[in-house]
C-alpha cells in the first residue's frame, strides 16, 4: 500500500510538540492511581465489559485517554492525529472489555497494551502478532500464564517504589524507551550516549526490577 | 547477537512496542513457547502501565467523550476476519503469532526443495521481512553458507548444532553477513525452523506520517 520508501527514519522525526502536562519523573510525586484507584478502575474496565456501563467508560476514559494521547504525541503524532488514534484505541477498549481478566493483569496493563499494540499497528502498518491463550504451547507448564508470586496490584505497587528509588538517568532511559517509540540505537543516538551504554543501563535496571518481582521465585 | 533467549533489552523493545516488525514477530513466536520470557514481558508490561499511570498527560477536546459515544452507537465492531483455517498438526508445530502469516495447514505448504534433505516453503512476508519455514532432514548437514543480510532463526520441532552451540525448540539464533556456518540437524528427528530474514529497510517512522491515509478514510 504505502511504498516504504515514503518512510522516514529516527533522524528525520519532527520535533515533539510541547505537552501541557509534564509530570515529574519519579512516580510518588506524580499522580499515580493508587491502591484504592487500581481496584476503582479494574471494577470500572469489569463494568464496561459485562454490561457496556456507559458511566464505568467515562470513568476510564476520564483517566486514560489523556494519558494515552500523550504516548501518542511522543510517539510522533501530531495533536489532531493523536487525539484520533485516542477515539480508535478507546473505541476498541470499550469493544475488548469482556477479554479482560483482573487476575491476570491490573486494568492499566491491560489497557497499556491495547495502547500499545494500536500505536505499533498504526506505525508497522502490521497487525501486532498476538499471543493466544489457548496456543498448545502453553499447556503443560508449571506456571501459569505469566503470572508471578505477587497479585496485579502488589506488582504495580513494587514498580511504583522501585522507580522512586531509580537513578533519574536510568528512569529517562526506561521512559523513552516506552514512551517514544524509539529503539536503543535511537535513544544512544539522541542522548549522544554510546549504544553499549543504554542496554546496560536498561538491562541493569530490568534485572534489579525483575529480582523484586520476582520475589520468592529466586 | 541474541542467542536462544531475546536478551533483557529486546524484551524491552519488544514490550514497549519499539521493537521492529520482523524482530517483533520472532520474539513473540519466542515468547509463546518460553513460560519465563513469557513472565518477563508481563513484568515488563506492567511497567510500562505504571509508566502510562505516573507520565504526561496531553489533554482532550471538549466533546472528545460524547464524540467517542456516538461512533461507538453508530459503528458496527468491523467484522473479524477469519484466519487460514489451522488444523490440530500445524498448531501443535507452529506458535499461534505466526498463524496469520501460514496460507494454511502445514500439509498443504508448497515446499521448495533448497538443498538435498532441506525444504523450504515462504509464508506472507511481515514488516518487510521474508518469512518462511525450514524443514531439516534428521542428521542432515547444512551446506556452508552466509547471509546476506540479518537473519533470525526460530527451532520450532527438533534441534541442530552450530559448532559448539546447540539450538533445540523455542530458542532463537541469528546471523548476519559475518556468520559462516555448517549447521547439523540433531538425529532422530527432522527439524523445522521459523526464519525471518530482514530487507534493507526498515518500517519506522513517524506516526504522522502514517497515519495520514488512515484519517482520511474515516473523513
Amino acid at each position: 500500500m504505502t511504498p516504504v520508501a515514503a518512510m522516514t527514519d529516527d533522524a528525520e522525526r519532527p520535533a515533539l510538540p510541547t505537552i501541557a502536562t509534564v509530570t515529574p519523573l519519579h512516580p510518588s510525586t506524580a499522580n499515580a492511581a493508587n491502591d484504592t484507584g487500581a481496584a476503582a478502575l479494574a471494577n470500572s474496565l469489569i463494568a464496561v465489559g459485562a454490561r457496556a456501563d456507559r458511566e464505568a467508560f467515562r470513568t476510564l476514559f476520564r483517566y486514560y485517554a489523556p494519558r494515552i494521547k500523550a504516548l501518542m504525541i511522543r510517539a510522533g503524532a501530531r495533536p489532531q492525529e493523536a487525539e484520533e488514534v485516542v477515539q480508535e484505541t478507546m473505541a476498541l477498549i470499550w469493544r475488548k472489555a469482556a477479554l479482560f481478566d483482573p487476575a491476570k493483569a491490573s486494568a492499566s496493563t491491560w489497557i497499556y497494551t491495547v495502547a500499545r499494540n494500536k500505536r505499533y499497528d498504526l506505525l508497522r502498518r502490521e497487525n501486532r502478532p498476538e499471543l493466544d491463550a489457548d496456543d498448545p504451547f502453553f499447556a503443560g507448564e508449571a506456571e501459569p500464564d505469566g503470572e508471578d508470586v505477587y497479585g496485579a496490584a502488589e506488582r504495580s505497587e513494587i514498580i511504583r517504589k522501585y522507580l522512586d528509588i531509580l537513578p533519574e538517568e536510568q528512569l529517562l532511559l526506561v521512559r523513552k524507551a516506552f514512551f517514544e517509540d524509539m529503539t536503543h540505537q535511537a535513544i544512544a543516538a539522541e542522548l549522544d550516549i554510546p549504544l553499549g551504554t543504554v542496554k546496560s543501563r536498561i538491562r541493569i535496571a530490568m534485572r534489579s526490577l525483575r529480582e523484586k518481582l520476582d520475589g520468592v521465585h529466586l | 547477537m541474541i542467542s536462544h533467549h531475546p536478551g533483557e533489552e529486546m524484551l524491552v523493545e519488544y514490550a514497549s512496542g519499539s521493537l521492529p516488525a520482523p524482530e517483533t514477530l520472532i520474539v513473540s513466536a519466542h515468547v509463546a513457547m518460553c513460560p519465563r520470557c513469557r513472565r518477563h514481558v508481563a513484568q515488563l508490561e506492567a511497567l510500562g502501565a505504571v509508566l502510562l499511570e505516573t507520565g504526561a498527560t496531553a489533554p482532550l477536546e471538549d466533546a472528545a467523550f460524547d464524540r467517542l459515544m456516538a461512533r461507538i452507537d453508530i459503528e458496527r465492531a468491523p467484522a473479524v476476519v477469519p484466519g487460514p483455517a489451522i488444523d490440530t498438526e500445524t498448531s501443535e508445530a507452529v506458535p499461534a503469532p505466526v498463524h496469520a502469516l501460514l496460507p494454511a495447514g502445514l500439509r498443504s505448504l508448497k515446499w521448495r526443495r533448497s538443498a538435498p534433505g532441506i525444504e523450504e516453503a515462504a509464508l506472507r512476508p511481515y514488516g518487510g521481512a521474508r518469512v518462511s519455514l525450514l524443514r531439516i532432514r534428521a542428521g542432515q548437514r547444512v551446506p556452508r553458507h552466509t547471509h546476506g543480510g540479518s537473519e533470525f532463526t526460530l527451532v520450532l520441532c527438533g534441534g541442530y548444532s552450530d559448532g559448539a552451540l546447540h539450538f533445540g525448540v523455542g530458542d532463537i539464533a541469528s546471523a548476519d553477513a559475518s556468520v559462516d556456518h555448517a549447521p547439523v540437524a540433531d538425529t532422530g528427528t527432522s527439524c523445522l525452523c521459523l526464519t525471518v530474514r530482514l530487507g534493507s529497510t526498515r518500517l519506522t517512522g513517524p506516526i504522522g506520517r502514517l497515519l495520514n491515509p488512515l484519517m482520511r478514510q474515516s473523513a
